[in-house]
């Protein structure tokens, strides 16, 4: 299996926790709050649709809302497959990590 | 928070690159971010992140677009190049139709083109000037000789000027001695026209009338490699003229075209540049932007002479010289010629543009499943209409391929009859290129237009349930369009038909005069000084019958003179064509005389005395014209002999009186021998070694006299040829799209025809079914034709004096050939489906 980039990976944990209210702009909240850095939204649409494709992720349509001009909310919700390449991730990010202590990166 | 609104442009650019669900969410995302930006930072922020998020967005649309556009290209593509390769002979049809349509427009183009860039290369282009004199004649381009002097000193805002005369004359330089052609010209002539020297000095190259300018090709052919500057030419057998400047030589898009240029005197004498009358072409060229309107009035009565009333008889003009490859004064237009092709070229491209309009939307219920499924998994109209515009794009493309080959074969052929030298040169001239994108962008479009908004139009659900109505407004279209096609055919029938038939009567119109197996010669003073040597040697040759000579070709008289006859006074001169002749005019060319005799030796005053034709006889009221007095150049004379009226001039020209009049040997620049029909190549050997034999520096040319006339109606050949090539390709495709429709048709109906054989219908019963409607549609066809081909050459015929009738014969004629020719391409078919044994048809299911 293919691993996920940092981006997606960062977005796909964003919609797991957000679970149920992920779109566009809850995600770009989350990721401010977690990263410290504000992304611009061209930059999570493109890996969300990364993660469509692979059907990591699918659309569920939402009410429209004032606030979007009436326009109707795209909600993210993470699938099965997801879950498992999330897992896979963190796996991966353990052991590489795992030999690592911050005495080494701060000497 | 509702006084605020994001962006509102940013707004539609997005939405632009958006497209579906995709845009609702992302602007809908943005909208509710930029209300977020707005609490926490204000709203300027908010509108400057609004626009940043906008114009990042952007670029990942346009790739998401791409790929999901390539993705449906390919797609259609590979649909497309199956359906073309599922239907062959529609295709064949198709494809063979527009490429030849395309070849046609682009053939047009490049004559267009090359019309169009005529004389642009001079750069005073636009203050230049051809005089004009208008007479009840008509309008005339010879000036009068006075005329030159007067504009150019007495009118500041006319800086130079000049005759133009174009000739040929030999040109003799060591033991090379040929003819070239020669333009007489004035010196302002280098000044006012761009023709680039190459060694020589433009200021001063003409000043002296011992100058000769000549162009690097005749440098080349004369002196080879030497340098040609200084060198002394022999021009006209008399002039020792010394070489001044070399020119480049002058472009094929020239009107002016000579290979020399010399002093204007040389032509005319010098003594004659002061007189009133009128032979040469006069060019002037006036200051930058000057008011031509205002001139024009100024010099229009310069010309003195006036006619019983006090009127001007020739009031002078200017024509602009960007005019004058365009707008010929006499006849037809040349531009007119440049509107009818390119209409004709369209209509072809038109026709076969409805050849693929019928086609596809006749196989349309084969296509019309495949629309059901696309419109079922998604797809909107638009996808649809992109597609099959698509589709007749791509066929338009192959027929681009195509046609490109077709115009390189076909340019030969082109050049030969339009008389020109076209070149199909992609990297040369950028024009062509454009007008090809643009013409099979145009094809793509118009054929695609109506099978895309028919076919999009379907509804999946009666598709698929394959209960697609056969509606009478589909037909009504379709048959429209064939009628179209066909009254578009059968009109340029008609119109070819009829210049046809108008050049035959021409051709074999009887001209009041003999014109067969009569040499004419241009001779030189050389040869007019042992005239009378010449022909009696010419005459004891057995073969020859008559030999006589004149000032002018009895095709061409065009000279005129003032005349006087009995009860006209000075102040009120008649005006009248006249032709020096020698003895045995008449008997050369058999024309018959209506009173009196023709010129004789036996009567030594003929040299004073006049014949007439019968015009002139008219003009002067003689009831009884044998012996009374007539007069021209104030030499009193009495008419001798009537001669019977003959076509003098083109047949568009009425009948103009002419007086004959016996003179000096050394006006008649003409010889015609009228030989007798067996061993004519000896017989000109023969005329070439007597004219050798009196005059040794004479360079023999001869032409036959009804080949001559044949030169005059070039013109009108012309069109008749490429009239004739354009109406075969226009009804070839015609046929071509009904042989489509009717094989397309007789295979929808199998059963039908089955089913009526099993009933005891004969195969010519079904074949007759069968064809019945295109038959109707192209008589109707024929009904439209006929008035607009008559409308359309009924103004062209009435530009001959001298015309045959129109007649109803020739529009039967034309519908006929439409028809036969329909019959044949849907009789085939229908014939082959009739002959299908109806067995085999009922049995598949």
């Amino acid at each position: 299996m293919k691993l996920l980039s940092r981006a997606e990976e960062i977005i796909l944990t964003a919609v797991l926790i957000l679970s149920g209210n992920a779109y566009g702009i809850t995600i770009r909240e989350h990721i401010k709050k977690v990263t410290g850095v504000e992304w611009s939204l061209a930059s999570i649409y493109d890996p969300l649709n990364k993660l469509t494709q692979k059907e990591y992720v699918k659309k569920i349509e939402g009410d429209p809302t004032p606030e979007r001009g009436g326009r109707r909310k795209i909600l993210y919700e993470i699938t099965e497959d997801g879950k498992t390449a999330l897992l896979e991730m963190k796996k991966v990010n353990e052991s590489v990590w795992a030999d690592i202590s911050n005495a080494a990166l701060e000497g | 928070m509702s006084s605020y609104r994001p962006p509102k442009f940013a707004n539609r650019l997005l939405s632009f690159f958006l497209k579906g669900s995709e845009g609702i969410e992302k602007l809908g995302d943005l909208e509710e971010g930029f209300w977020i930006k707005a609490e926490e930072d204000g709203i300027g922020k908010a509108r400057l992140w609004y626009w940043w998020q906008v114009i990042t967005t952007i670029p990942v649309s346009i790739k998401n677009s791409f790929i999901w556009g390539g993705i449906m290209f390919k797609n259609y593509l590979k649909i497309a190049v199956r359906n073309i390769k599922k239907y062959k002979t529609y295709s064949v049809i198709n494809i063979l139709g527009l490429a030849v349509g395309m070849a046609c427009c682009f053939l047009i183009v490049l004559w267009v083109q090359n019309e169009l860039s005529y004389n642009e290369f001079h750069q005073n282009k636009d203050d230049l000037y051809r005089v004009t004199i208008t007479s009840k004649r008509g309008v005339g381009i010879s000036a009068p000789y006075a005329l030159l002097p007067i504009l150019k000193n007495d009118y500041p805002e006319i800086i130079r000027g000049t005759w133009y005369a174009e000739t040929e004359a030999s040109v003799k330089y060591g033991d090379k001695k040929f003819n070239e052609p020669a333009a007489y010209c004035m010196p302002d002539f280098l000044q006012m026209f761009t023709f680039p020297f190459i060694k020589g000095n433009k200021e001063t190259a003409l000043s002296s009338t011992n100058s000769i300018i000549i162009t690097e090709r005749l440098a080349q052919k004369y002196f080879g490699n030497e340098n040609a500057l200084g060198k002394t030419f022999i021009v006209a057998d008399k002039y020792d003229l010394t070489v001044t400047g070399i020119i480049e030589n002058v472009p094929e898009n020239s009107d002016l075209q000579f290979d020399m240029i010399i002093r204007s005197e040389l032509l005319m004498g010098p003594e004659r540049l002061t007189v009133w009358s009128m032979d040469f072409p006069m060019y002037i060229q006036t200051v930058p932007n000057t008011n031509i309107n205002t001139l024009s009035d100024k010099i229009k009565n310069l010309i003195p002479a006036e006619d019983s009333e006090g009127n001007k008889r020739f009031v002078a003009g200017l024509q602009p010289f960007n005019e004058i490859h365009l707008y010929s004064l006499d006849g037809t237009d040349p531009i007119t010629y440049i509107y009818i092709f390119s209409i004709i070229a369209i209509v072809v491209l038109l026709i076969a543009c409805i050849n693929f309009m019928n086609l596809s939307t006749a196989k349309s219920v084969r296509r019309a499943k495949e629309i059901g499924m696309r419109k079922v998994i998604g797809a909107n109209r638009k996808d649809i209409i992109k597609q099959f515009f698509g589709e007749s794009i791509m066929m338009a493309i192959i027929a681009l391929l195509l046609s490109i080959v077709i115009v390189y074969l076909l340019l030969p052929y082109f050049n030969s009859i339009a008389e020109r030298q076209l070149t199909l040169n992609p990297v040369e001239n950028v024009f062509i290129v454009g007008a090809m994108f643009v013409i099979t962008l145009f094809t793509g479009i118009i054929s695609g237009i109506y099978p895309a908004v028919y076919l999009s139009r379907f509804q999946p659900v009666t598709v698929l349930k394959n209960t697609i109505q056969k509606t009478g407004k589909r037909h009504l279209m379709r048959r429209s369009l064939i009628v179209f096609q066909f009254t578009a055919a059968v009109s340029l029938i008609i119109c070819t038909s009829i210049i046809l038939k108008q050049m035959d009567y021409i051709y074999h119109k009887d001209l009041g005069f003999d014109r067969e197996q009569i040499l004419t010669i241009k001779t030189t003073p050389e040869v007019r000084e042992n005239y009378e040597t010449l022909k009696t040697r010419l005459l004891s040759d057995p073969k020859i019958s008559n030999v006589t000579s004149a000032s002018s070709l009895p095709l061409r008289i065009t000279n005129g003179n003032p005349v006087y006859w009995e009860g006209r006074t000075s102040e009120d001169y008649e005006s009248c064509f006249f032709v020096c002749v020698d003895y045995d005019y008449f008997e050369t060319f058999d024309m018959k005389m209506k009173y009196g005799r023709s010129f004789s030796k036996e009567f030594p005053s003929d040299m004073d005395n006049y014949i007439i034709n019968e015009s002139a006889q008219k003009m002067a009221g003689y009831e009884d014209p044998i012996g009374r007095m007539f007069s021209m150049w104030t030499k009193e004379g009495s008419i001798i002999g009537v001669v019977q009226n003959f076509n003098a001039l083109s047949l568009h020209n009425e009948i103009y009186p002419i007086v004959f009049v016996l003179y000096k040997n050394l006006t008649k620049k003409y010889t015609f021998i009228k030989i007798k029909p067996a061993d004519i190549p000896e017989t000109i050997e023969h005329v070439k070694e007597t004219f050798a034999s009196v005059a040794p520096n004479f360079i023999f040319n001869y032409q036959f006299l009804d080949d001559q006339f044949t030169e005059m109606y070039q013109t009108e050949t012309r069109l008749m040829d490429l009239l004739e090539y354009f109406t075969i390709l226009a009804i070839f495709i015609s046929c071509l799209g009904l042989l489509g429709l009717a094989s397309f048709m007789a295979e929808q109906r199998t059963k039908e025809v089955a089913i009526r054989k099993v009933l005891g219908a004969s195969n010519n019963n079904v074949a007759a079914i069968l064809s019945r409607e295109f038959i109707l549609l192209v008589a109707v066809a024929n009904l439209i034709a006929w008035p607009i081909g008559y409308y359309f050459m009924k103004s062209w015929i009435e530009d001959f004096t001298f015309r045959t009738d129109i007649g109803l014969m020739i529009f039967i004629i034309s519908g006929g050939i439409a028809f036969l020719v329909a019959l044949m391409a849907v009789g085939f078919q229908a014939y082959k489906a009739a002959l299908k044994n109806p067995v085999d048809s009922l049995k598949q299911e």
